[in-house]
């Protein structure tokens, strides 16, 4: 007997799992690759002190004023901002979807679980990859004008043309990053104190960084670093590279035949690998064009609450409406201490 | 003649430097012997994106 059917085919089955955008992780602050300070809602002075001492030959008689000991203290205000992530959600448009399956009844009921559970439970790690970027690579409008009018030269204590250049291609933030703080900052502390560029130490003569040269140019970074920094035992210098310098670090110790020369250390895989130059660990971070050769606790992003990063407010919207709204805000600066010990290659 | 002025030296700048160079002079030909090649080239290179 023939079968006669009319009125159109559908689906009968489904992947029951949605597949995820990938997020780079935010490895800086879950991890706490630099010092991250909690606590400071609008702003919050930065201290920094040193003491310089001068032996003079011993004498018997009484202690009078020498100036053999110099005692310093500096204090700089470092505004924070908020900024936020918000938006409204209208889930009116997931009827005769999947997602209608586990809306409630009741017409007023527009909510999709499965939606919460696999789609909206991604605004999290979006925010979170966000952050990341934010604190290694940007900087606000008018931090970008006080960069690009820096006097560039080539020598210690001036920026680079080609620094410019990375500052003026970097995203324009509500926050400045941690390189647009090194390039430019108006910190107490520095040799000649106030806004104007930052006592870091640049990296001579660079060339672009590629799997032939990377291990060239950290040999740069390490030469010109400080050697207290290089020795400094109680809390070691890391190296900040960007994401993509993993790659290069792997072609490059791979390298087949006479021009093979393992000059990084790959330890462990996956989750577990650390990769790091002459004994000091390599953080991949989202920097652009920059890396950073510094103790970690140098370099600071200051918060109000760290959690704040992950915690999203979502709740349905006043007067009726079937729409819920998200939101998340933060609060953040970025700012470096020892200035004179950290080296910016790029800077 | 005057003195050569080392763009690397702190606290000379790429107008000061450019200053130094001879009229007619590139700035190749100015710091061939002086400084590396590769010094001469990342030179070139910032000295361009000056310019831009």
């Amino acid at each position: 007997m023939a079968v006669a059917y009319t009125g159109g085919t559908s689906n009968q089955t489904e992947l029951e799992e949605i597949q995820q955008e990938l997020y780079a992780e935010s490895f800086t602050i879950r991890e706490g690759l630099i010092d991250i300070q909690e606590g400071h809602k609008s702003g919050a002075d930065v201290y920094e002190s040193s003491v310089d001492v001068t032996a003079t030959a011993a004498t018997t008689g009484a202690v009078t004023a020498s100036g053999d000991i110099d005692l310093n203290a500096n204090k700089t205000g470092v505004p924070l901002v908020s900024y936020q992530y918000q938006d409204t959600i209208d889930e009116n448009a997931l009827k005769g979807t999947r997602f209608e399956r586990s809306m409630a009844r009741g017409a007023f009921n527009i909510v999709s679980s499965e939606f919460d559970q696999k789609v909206l439970i991604q605004v999290a790690p979006a925010i979170g990859e966000d952050v990341e970027n934010m604190i290694w690579d940007g900087a606000t409008t008018a931090h970008k004008v006080l960069i690009a009018a820096l006097t560039p030269g080539a020598g210690q204590g001036s920026i680079s043309a080609g620094a410019q250049t990375l500052a003026a291609a970097m995203p324009v933030n509500l926050v400045s990053s941690i390189p647009a703080v090194l390039l430019e900052n108006n910190s107490q502390a520095k040799a000649t104190p106030g806004s104007g560029v930052g006592d870091y130490i640049k990296v001579l003569s660079i060339v672009d960084v590629t799997s032939a040269t990377i291990a060239a140019e950290y040999g740069k970074m390490y030469g010109v670093a400080p050697s207290k920094t290089v020795n400094h035992k109680s809390e070691p210098s890391e190296i900040f590279a960007p994401l993509g310098d993993r790659q290069l670090i792997k072609i490059a110790n791979n390298a087949v035949g006479a021009a093979q020369q393992v000059n990084f250390l790959v330890e462990g895989s996956g989750e577990n690998e650390t990769i790091s130059y002459n004994g000091h660990k390599i953080n991949f971070v989202p920097l652009v064009g920059f890396r950073i050769f510094a103790i970690p606790s140098y370099l600071k992003w200051l918060m109000d609450l760290t959690s704040d990063v992950s915690t999203l407010n979502l709740g349905e919207m006043a007067n009726g409406s079937m729409q819920r709204y998200i939101k998340n805000i933060q609060t953040a600066a970025a700012w470096c201490v020892g200035q004179k010990y950290i080296t910016l290659y790029g800077g | 003649m005057a003195k050569f002025l080392n763009p690397f030296t702190k606290g000379v700048t790429y107008e000061q430097f450019l200053k130094s160079v001879p009229k007619g002079k590139k700035v190749k030909e100015h710091l061939k012997g002086k400084c590396t090649l590769e010094e001469i080239e990342f030179i070139e290179n910032e000295l361009k994106q000056i310019n831009k």
